[in-house]
């Protein structure tokens, strides 16, 4: 790369390291040799001690050392520092030369050996006549040593080899050729590492001891160098503490150089070194706001110091090799675990070395006149190929003092650098630099840095001709622009990127691109708005469009004939989508309500405004729906030549109407798309998707709501100046046309539960034609709890309680045809078998002819009715068992009567009428054969009760002792007012259950109804014993004060099994009223459980007396 | 204090204006109601721009809510929201125990029926302040006594 | 004094932009446009990690070669950006801040204004002759 003049030399940035030689191994054909060779170089890690070997043969000859100045006082220096020192020092000059040889201590030709050794050393010696350099011995053994101080002969011979050799005994290593070589060479170079530390220490005093030689008037550039130098050793010493320090002191030592326009370069260029060695420091030691410090300082000291101004691009170039460099160092650090931050990241530095090149490309192009000829010989050339000192120039090396010495010279050579740097590839520069910037940008979140950066890449391709780039990296970008809406910025890009596409004679682009200039959003002005558009008409017209301004006439001749080829060739007709932009020409559609009926025309705008200079006709106008049917209905062409024309400013409206398909109801008409033809010679449509808008609009139409400032009066009518608050409506809903008919429901709520509950529907028609085909859909209306549609059936057929096959929604009942004021009445039955809410839907549907806008049509209508109604139950049934006494009772005894009392209270608001009752009995029986219903056709109105008595029996042979069912109480019934022919609705309701009893004994006795005073009662006894065993009675008759009595006041008598037993007693009462009977005590001595308690239950313990009347009252009571 | 009356006065001609024109009926009240919400919005937004000038940046929307509470409604009413309450998942309570737009209108029950129209205004105070200060919303009241009202206030997600 | 004073609205965009030398325009909208992302940063690191320091004036964005770039911003998070030549190293951070306090309250004057639709651009007079007296005059 023809920027190789700014590079910084590869010696400068490397990491200095102590430069260790290795002489004596024979790498390529010895494979013992080899290995100890790899194991030098191999997992060079941070762990391992900072060495850079080299393998160099034993005769090898090191650059020779100059003879020692003794006074400085007549010595001027020429330069700062020479070119190859510091290479000098990292790959020539060793810090040690360790001498390789295979000599075991037992070895038989020892003393042979012993010599060639020592001269092996000599040779190296002498090379290294005058440097400091150390000399090592390493002897290669393959037997293993033994340890120290045991093998005497060792011990010996080492000491000899070392006297042979001149060498301290620290200087001789052994390297066994063992299992273990990798051990014993980290333990060598560890070893060689001191020795090398040693040695750079005395580098560095003697570079120190030579300043009390010099003097500060004529020795300033060697207090520069000296400190380099110094710092530098420190470098390869791993002294970096002191190293930076050093560098620090030339820093500010060659800032004191007095600067002139001859030495300008060679002062910046070291400063530059120093620089950049002070900040890799800095970073390395991890006190970054040092490093950028540093670098801040020395950019606002070089800044001002420009040199030569015919050579000012120079200044740039170094400039922005400066801030390039701190970026890499900076990302390196960053890549060792630094952290940066978004306002502190190498990016800016990218960012900064870019603005220099460009500022540089400038400077070149104004300074660089096109025609020189390069001067012959070549200035530039130097001798040696090189420079002698860094930053000097080569037509005058070594040259100190103010003035160049030869201005001829001095001129070529100006002109020379001039004519070199015209061939430089500024934009590849630049473009390098700013993509390395956008990388770092888009690392630390800086999204607008980084569109920034792509615009400027994107202009720099564009100055490097390369336009496909520049276009591909200005459309990525002015979408950021344009959602941000800074417009300046967007208009900026814009004309650069139309540009590019003319230059590229890019129609499409290029249309593009100019109709976003004539937009709204386009910050132009009026005449550059003007001549855009002069320049789009003429594509449309398909012809070639002006050149754009600040093109390059060479270039802009060049895209004049690609575009007369292009016009020939490319396709007549192509498409824009520019909902994207912001386009010249606005466009808002939408349909007049959110929905119609599908009787109505469908009534849709399409509302066009165009914001260029100068009136814009079109051809066609399309509007795309979602059923494309309707798409032949919203065309607006224009006839022949007469064209539609839009003027700047004002709002165009255009109208479409058309008649919806009966198929569409129900479902929506979305705008899909909007086209716009423009153009004579060459067709461009325009498209929108949906119903318009663009890149901008959305924001306007929210400014303009948020306005409080009084706007129009209806949603229909809009102001001129009203554009922005405008809003699209892209979508319509087609809904079905408004029945006229009427759906009345007559019913008496709430429902019974398990009734036919009758609602009677209503249908007249207020059509003016035929409704046909109507048809009705009753029932539980769906979307309701599940249970319910288990629980609910409907059916037409009142005559007949329905079932659970009947479902909870008849669908589709032809009713017939409507004519005009036509009345239709049907009962739809509705059987609840749960009680609570419900909603039932009627659903009346038919179709009719009707008309729209002279377009016949049929469509379907349809009116829904809901109702909900309550289920209640119709009454409550209470059930009791009772003794035949009338008395509660807990356990009916087996074999002996008892009644079952039923109460039936009627909750319904209607009067119902019972039909009948009934039991189905289980395990017991009825006392009477077949009972009739006392219920019969008894009418009962809310809140009356009927109640109905029966007895029963157990069954002898029932199994005694335990719970069991009676059987079920059915009642027969249906409202009132239901007509005579609606069936009964049975209620079926379960009984209690009841505990049964055993007794051994039953009791029971016969007596008159009444007694009276002082005439005998006769009152039988009878007993029955009900067990298997001859029972035992003990009998006595307690004495009463109401009575006197006559019978066996105490008695023991035996009942055999199944027997009963009579027992006569004659009362006699005393007293009139309700009197206690004689208190009869019955015990069974067998049945100790079977006490006079449990027996007396079955007795009548009182009788009502009448007191002794006269004759009359007992013929009065005997009628009775 | 002149101010404040000025205020109050000048509210209560607002209302009085407002509902003198146009027709009557449900959607008409509705219309006017939005149209007082609308101008309570415009000015809410000029006033958060002036208070807030000297008034550190906010947290969070808590913070704002309680600047609302307190600054803002001091600098309106003379008194801080008497209790915030939030469900923290966008809804906030900002209860007033003696608004001053209906002190003068009634203690109790009386007039009740005609509370929302002076209220409307101070939602749309709310509301435009809280969008100038970047927290959409949507803000309605309540009262059951008067002279004591409950805002709410609806943080609409973006 | 500046060279470049921009009030940009909540959503970004910007709302009133006044920079001179008038041939540099551009740049400056660049300045100011890239500057946004430093107070972007400011602005959602101030809610996290700098509960303290929620001042409305948001310091030195970032300094260029060239210029100062310094940022302010309402609750209402309408940014004010200030833009002063590297050289001028006279200006203090005071001065800045008192720049910033200005634009601030001839801005809420503008938001009072009932012919300004906030959002809109400024067009006020009185706003402008304001930032003018701010600006650098040229000569």
């Amino acid at each position: 790369m023809a920027g190789s003049q700014w590079e910084l030399p590869p010696e400068l940035c490397c990491r200095p390291m102590a430069f260790v030689a290795l002489t004596g191994l024979d790498v390529t054909y010895n494979a013992v040799h080899r290995a100890i060779w790899d194991a030098f170089c191999a997992n060079r890690r941070a762990d391992r001690v900072p060495i850079s070997f080299k393998v160099l043969p034993g005769d090898h000859e090191y650059p020779k050392c100059r003879t020692k100045r003794t006074s400085y006082e007549w010595y001027i220096p020429k330069g700062i520092l020479k070119t190859g020192w510091m290479n000098k020092h990292l790959n020539l000059v060793p810090a040690l030369v360790v001498l390789f040889y295979e000599l075991d201590w037992d070895d038989p030709q020892w003393k042979e050996k012993q010599s060639e050794c020592a001269t092996k050393v000599e040779i190296v010696r002498t090379s290294l006549q005058g440097r400091n350099t150390k000399v090592a011995v390493v002897l290669i053994q393959k037997k293993t040593p033994l340890p120290p101080g045991e093998d005497l002969v060792a011990s010996e011979r080492a000491s000899s080899l070392c006297n042979a050799c001149d060498l301290s005994g620290k200087s001789l290593f052994v390297l066994p050729h063992t299992d273990h070589l990798v051990g014993y060479i980290i333990r060598l170079e560890n070893a060689f590492y001191e020795h090398a530390q040693t040695y750079y220490y005395t580098e560095i005093r003697r570079v120190k001891s030579h300043k009390e030689f010099l003097n500060k008037t004529t020795h300033q550039l060697l207090f520069v160098r000296h400190q380099f130098k110094i710092a530098f050793f420190s470098e390869l010493k791993q002294d970096t503490q002191n190293a930076l320090k050093y560098y620090r002191t030339a820093y500010s030592l060659v800032h004191e150089l007095r600067a002139h326009e001859t030495n300008m370069l060679e002062i910046k260029t070291m400063a530059g070194f120093i620089n950049y060695k002070i900040c890799r420091l800095c970073f390395q030691h991890n006190t970054p706001l040092d490093a950028i410090a540093q670098f801040r300082k020395h950019i606002d000291l070089c800044k001002k110091k420009i040199g030569s101004a015919e050579l000012a691009f120079e200044h740039t170039a170094w400039m922005s090799k400066q801030f390039q460099s701190f970026g890499e160092l900076f990302d390196e650090a960053i890549k060792l675990g630094l952290t940066a931050i978004q306002t502190q990241n190498p990016g800016f530095y990218y960012q900064q070395a870019a603005c220099y090149s460009q500022d540089r490309k400038l400077m070149a192009q104004q300074l660089c006149q096109a025609g020189a000829i390069c001067p012959a010989p070549d200035p530039l050339d130097t001798p040696t190929r090189g420079l002698e000192f860094y930053g000097q120039r080569p037509w005058r090396q070594g040259h100190q003092s103010i003035d160049p010495p030869d201005a001829e010279k001095e001129r070529t050579g100006i002109l020379a650098l001039q004519i070199k740097e015209r061939d430089v590839p500024h934009s590849e520069l630049i473009i390098a630099l700013l993509s390395n910037a956008v990388a770092q940008f888009k690392k630390y979140k800086c999204p607008r840095m980084k569109s920034h950066l792509m615009v400027q890449m994107g202009e720099e391709y564009y100055h490097a001709k390369d336009y496909t780039k520049a276009l591909k990296l200005l459309d990525y970008v002015m979408c950021d622009y344009r959602t941000e809406r800074w417009w300046g910025l967007l208009t900026a890009i814009l004309t650069t990127a139309v540009r590019c596409a003319y230059l590229m004679a890019n129609i499409k682009d290029y249309m593009t691109y100019c109709m976003e200039l004539l937009g709204r959003a386009s910050t132009l002005k009026e005449e550059q708005k003007s001549r855009i558009e002069k320049n789009l008409f003429n594509v449309l017209k398909n012809e070639v469009p002006d050149p754009e301004p600040e093109c390059e006439p060479s270039g802009a001749s060049a895209a004049a004939a690609l575009w007369k080829d292009c016009m020939a060739l490319s396709g007549p007709e192509f498409s824009i989508e520019v909902q994207d932009y912001v386009p010249f020409i606005q466009c808002k559609a939408r349909f007049l309500a959110p929905s119609f009926h599908v009787d109505q025309l469908i009534r849709l705008q399409v509302l066009l405004r165009v914001d260029c200079p100068h009136p814009v006709s079109f051809n066609k106008l399309s509007v795309s729906l979602s059923n494309q049917v309707y798409n032949q209905w919203c065309v607006l062409e224009s006839s022949g030549q007469d064209k539609i024309c839009l003027s700047p400013g004002e709002t165009s409206c255009f109208s479409f109407n058309f008649v919806a398909k009966t198929q569409d109801v129900g479902k929506k008409i979305e705008m899909t798309g909007i086209e716009l033809m423009l153009g004579s010679g060459r067709w461009v449509f325009l498209s929108w998707r949906g119903a318009g808008g663009d890149a901008a609009s959305a924001h306007e139409a929210l400014q303009a709501s948020r306005l409080s400032r009084p706007r129009g009066h209806g949603t229909e009518a809009w102001q001129e100046g009203d554009w922005d608050s405008l809003t699209i409506q892209h979508s319509t809903m087609i809904i079905s046309r408004i029945p006229k008919i009427s759906v009345q429901l007559s019913h008496q709520p709430p429902a019974l539960n398990n009734e036919m509950y009758c609602i009677t529907l209503t249908v007249q028609s207020q059509e003016e034609g035929v409704a046909r085909d109507v048809r009705l859909t009753a029932g539980l209306k769906p979307g309701q709890d599940a249970n319910l549609s288990q629980a609910t059936h409907v059916t037409l057929n009142g005559a007949q309680v329905c079932d659970a096959s009947d479902p909870a929604l008849l669908p589709d009942i032809p009713l017939g045809d409507l004519n005009p004021g036509d009345k239709v009445e049907r009962c739809v039955y509705v059987r609840c078998v749960s009680t609570g809410p419900r909603v039932f839907l009627f659903h009346v549907a038919y179709s009719i002819n009707t008309s729209v806008d002279g377009q016949e049509i049929n469509c379907n209508c349809h009116k829904d009715e809901t109702v909900t109604i309550e289920t209640v139950e119709p009454f409550d049934v209470s059930a009791k068992f009772v003794s035949t006494k009338f008395e509660p009772l807990e356990r009916v005894v087996v074999d002996v009567p008892f009644v079952l009392m039923t109460d039936l209270l009627s909750s319904s608001p209607w009067p119902l009428l019972l039909h009948s009752s009934s039991l189905q009995l289980v395990t017991m029986t009825t006392c009477v054969p077949q009972p009739q219903s006392q219920l019969e056709q008894v009418v009962l109105q809310t809140g009356e009760c009927a109640s109905e008595c029966f007895c029963l029996q157990c069954p002898p042979n029932a199994d005694g002792n335990g719970t069991v069912a009676t059987g079920q109480y059915v009642i027969s019934w249906k409202r009132e007012s239901s007509s005579p022919d609606t069936p009964l609705v049975n209620t079926t309701v379960p009984l209690p259950h009841i505990l049964l009893e055993n007794v051994p004994l039953y009791i029971h006795a016969e007596l008159p109804s009444f007694g009276r005073v002082r005439e005998t009662l006769p009152v039988r006894y009878h007993i029955e014993n009900r067990t298997a065993l001859v029972q035992e009675v003990e009998m006595a008759v307690e004495p009463s004060d109401a009575f006197m009595f006559s019978g066996l006041k105490q008695v023991r008598l035996h009942i055999l099994p199944g027997a009963e037993q009579q027992m006569l007693y004659n009362y006699y009462p005393l007293m009139a009223g309700y009197q206690s009977l004689p208190q009869l005590n019955i015990s069974l001595p067998r049945c100790p459980a079977t006490h006079t308690h449990t027996l007396r239950r079955f007795l009548p313990q009182r009788i009502f007396v009448k007191p002794q009347g006269r004759q009359l009252d007992d013929a009065f009571i005997a009628a009775a | 204090m002149a101010d404040e009356a000025l205020f109050q006065f000048l509210h209560s001609e607002l209302i009085q204006y407002i509902y003198k024109s146009g027709g009557s009926g449900e959607t008409e009240n509705g219309k006017r109601i939005t149209k007082l919400e609308t101008m309570g919005f415009r000015v809410g937004q000029g006033l958060i721009e002036r208070f807030t000038k000297e008034t550190p940046r906010f947290k969070d929307e808590l913070d704002i809510m309680k600047f609302i509470c307190k600054d803002f409604w001091t600098c309106l009413f003379k008194k801080q929201i008497d209790n915030l309450r939030t469900n923290h998942q966008g809804i906030y309570v900002l209860q007033d125990n003696s608004f001053r737009l209906l002190s003068q209108l009634s203690a109790g029950k009386q007039y009740l029926e005609h509370a929302p129209k002076y209220l409307a205004f101070t939602c749309g105070l709310v509301r435009g302040g809280l969008s100038d200060l970047g927290v959409k919303s949507v803000v309605t009241a309540e009262v059951a006594g008067m002279p004591a009202c409950k805002f709410q206030v609806m943080i609409q997600k973006a | 004094m500046a060279v470049c004073i921009a009030v940009i609205a909540k959503e970004n965009y910007p709302l009133y932009i006044r920079s001179v030398p008038m041939q540099n325009e551009l740049k400056f909208h660049y300045t100011v446009h890239t500057s946004l992302d430093v107070v972007e940063e400011k602005i959602s690191a101030a809610g996290k990690a700098m509960a303290d320091q929620r001042e409305l004036y948001l310091g030195l964005l970032y300094p260029t070669e060239d210029y100062k770039v310094y940022g302010y911003v309402t609750n209402s998070k309408v940014k004010f950006v200030i833009v002063v030549d590297s050289s001028n190293t006279s200006l203090r951070d005071n001065e800045i801040r008192s720049m910033f306090r200005k634009l601030h309250n001839s801005f809420t004057d503008v938001m009072c204004n009932p012919f300004y639709n906030p959002g809109d651009p400024v067009q006020s007079k009185a706003f402008d002759s304001m930032v003018s007296g701010m600006m650098v005059q040229a000569s």
